[in-house]
C-alpha cells in the first residue's frame, strides 16, 4: 500500500494504517536524526516528535511533495532547534578531537580481525567527528546524500532551496570534510 | 585545492546525476583540467571514508498518538445518521435566531397559541423600571400590607390546587393499581386451569397410548400361536 493510501485511510480514523507509516519510515528518519545529532536519545526523541507532528498535522499535508520529504522536513526542523538549544559541543573543532569511542556496531565481529576491526571503527569516529563539527546546513545536506541516498532534486524540495545551492553545499561541505579529515590524519 | 569553477558540474558527475550531455561535456573538460581529475579522484575516497560510518541496529520507535477530543467529536458527528445531523443544526440555527432576538431586545409574546413579536427600545424599559422603582418608593405601609396579603392568598391558593391536583392523581393510580391487581390474579387463576387441563389431557394420552400398545402386543402374540399351529 503506498503512503497516499495509507494517509487517506489514517485521515479516515484508521490509526493502525499510521502506525504502518511509522514502522516504515523511521528507519531513515533516525538515521538521519541520530546523524545529525549524534546521539541516540536525542534520535530517538526527535524521531518521535517528527511522528506526533505528522500525525497531528496530516490534515495540512496537502501531496504537492512526497510524505517521506514531509516528514525529512519536520525531522530536520526539530534536529535545528535541538542543535540550537545545545550548541556546545558538537561544533567544536575537529583538531582538538582525538578518535575514542567506538560509534559503529558490527554484525558479525567474531569474523572480522580485531586489529582490522579497530581501524574500521577509528576511522568510522574519525569520519562522525568530521561531519558533526561542519555546519548543520552542510552537514544535512552530506547526510541526506551519502546515508539517504536522495537525489539532488529531492534535497532541494526538503530543504527549500534550488538544486544548484544543494550541489554547492555538498561541494563546499565535503571540501571542508576533506581538509578537517586531512588535518587529523596528519596529526596522529 | 581545485581553482576550477565547475564545482557543481564535478558533484552532479561524482554521484552521476549529470545529465548524458551533461556528462560528456565533463568528460571532455576532465581531459583538459587537472585539477577536477585529482578533486573527482580525491572526493570519490572520500565518499568512501564516508561509507564507513553505518548504523547498524535501529531502535523501534514507539510514538503513542493520543486522539485530540475534537477529532473523536468530529468522528461521532460523521458516524451520525443524516437526519439527527439536520435536525441538530435546526435546532442550533433555531438557538442562534433567538439568542440573536434576545440580544437585539425583541420581545416575544405567546399567549394563547398566537405569537407576537416587538422590538422595543432600549431607553424605554429601563425607564419603565426607573418609574416603578420611583413608584414604589411613594407606597403607604398598608398598601404593602395588603400587596403582601394578596400574594400570601395567592400562594396558598396555587398550593391547594397542587395538593387537590396531586390527591386526584393518587386516588387515579389506586384504581389503576387494583384494576391490574384483579386482572393479574384473573390471569393467574386461568393459568391454573389450562395447567389442569393440560394435565389431564396428559394423562388420557398416556392411558390411550397405553392400551394401544397392549393391544397390538396381543394382536402380535396371537398371531404367532397362529402361526405356530400352522
Amino acid at each position: 500500500m503506498s503512503d497516499d493510501q495509507l494517509i487517506e485511510r489514517t485521515l479516515a480514523g484508521e490509526t493502525e494504517a499510521f502506525g504502518v507509516l511509522v514502522r516504515r519510515w523511521e528507519s531513515p528518519i533516525y538515521g538521519l536524526s541520530f546523524r545529525m545529532l549524534g546521539r541516540d536519545e536525542d534520535a530517538r526523541d526527535v524521531c518521535q516528535e517528527t511522528f506526533i507532528s505528522a500525525y497531528r498535522n496530516l490534515k495540512k499535508f496537502r501531496g504537492d511533495s512526497k510524505f517521506s520529504s514531509w516528514l525529512y522536513r519536520i525531522a530536520l526542523n526539530a534536529c535545528h532547534s535541538r542543535l540550537r538549544r545545545a550548541e556546545t559541543g558538537l561544533t567544536q573543532p575537529l583538531e582538538n578531537l582525538t578518535p575514542e569511542g567506538v560509534a559503529v556496531e558490527y554484525s558479525d565481529p567474531a569474523a572480522e580481525d580485531v586489529s582490522e576491526k579497530l581501524q574500521r571503527d577509528q576511522r568510522a569516529t574519525l569520519v562522525r567527528r568530521a561531519l558533526q563539527a561542519l555546519p548543520p546546513e552542510m552537514r544535512q545536506v552530506i547526510l541526506m546524500k551519502e546515508y539517504e541516498d536522495l537525489t539532488f532534486n529531492e534535497i532541494a524540495e526538503i530543504l527549500e532551496i534550488p538544486v544548484s545551492t544543494v550541489k554547492s553545499r555538498l561541494y563546499t561541505g565535503l571540501q571542508q570534510m576533506r581538509a578537517r579529515l586531512a588535518n587529523v590524519r596528519d596529526a596522529l | 585545492m581545485n581553482n576550477c569553477d565547475r564545482g557543481e558540474d564535478l558533484v552532479a558527475y561524482l554521484y552521476k546525476e549529470a545529465s548524458p550531455q551533461g556528462a560528456r561535456d565533463f568528460e571532455e573538460h576532465l581531459k583538459a583540467c587537472q585539477g577536477c581529475r585529482e578533486e573527482l579522484e580525491s572526493l570519490g575516497n572520500l565518499r568512501r571514508s564516508l561509507k564507513e560510518w553505518q548504523i547498524e541496529a535501529v531502535p523501534r520507535i514507539e510514538v503513542s498518538i493520543q486522539r485530540q477530543p475534537v477529532e473523536i467529536l468530529k468522528e461521532l458527528i460523521s458516524s451520525l445518521p443524516a437526519w439527527i445531523k439536520v435536525g441538530g443544526l435546526a435546532a442550533a440555527s433555531a438557538i442562534v435566531v433567538f439568542l440573536s432576538l434576545a440580544l437585539s431586545g425583541t420581545r416575544i409574546d405567546w399567549r394563547e397559541g398566537n405569537v407576537k413579536l416587538g422590538i422595543s427600545e432600549r431607553g424605554e424599559p429601563r425607564e419603565a423600571r426607573i418609574l416603578d422603582a420611583s413608584s414604589s418608593l411613594q407606597l403607604t405601609r398598608a398598601e404593602i400590607d395588603t400587596m403582601i396579603a394578596e400574594r400570601v392568598k395567592a400562594v396558598q391558593m396555587e398550593q391547594a390546587h397542587s395538593v387537590e391536583e396531586m390527591k386526584s392523581q393518587v386516588t387515579s393510580l389506586s384504581q389503576q393499581l387494583a384494576r391490574t391487581t384483579e386482572a393479574q390474579a384473573k390471569l393467574v387463576q386461568s393459568l391454573d386451569t389450562v395447567r389442569k387441563e393440560q394435565r389431564i389431557l396428559m394423562a388420557r394420552s398416556q392411558s390411550t397410548l397405553g392400551e394401544w400398545l397392549f393391544a397390538s402386543n396381543g394382536a402380535s402374540d396371537q398371531d404367532e400361536g397362529n402361526d405356530r399351529k400352522n
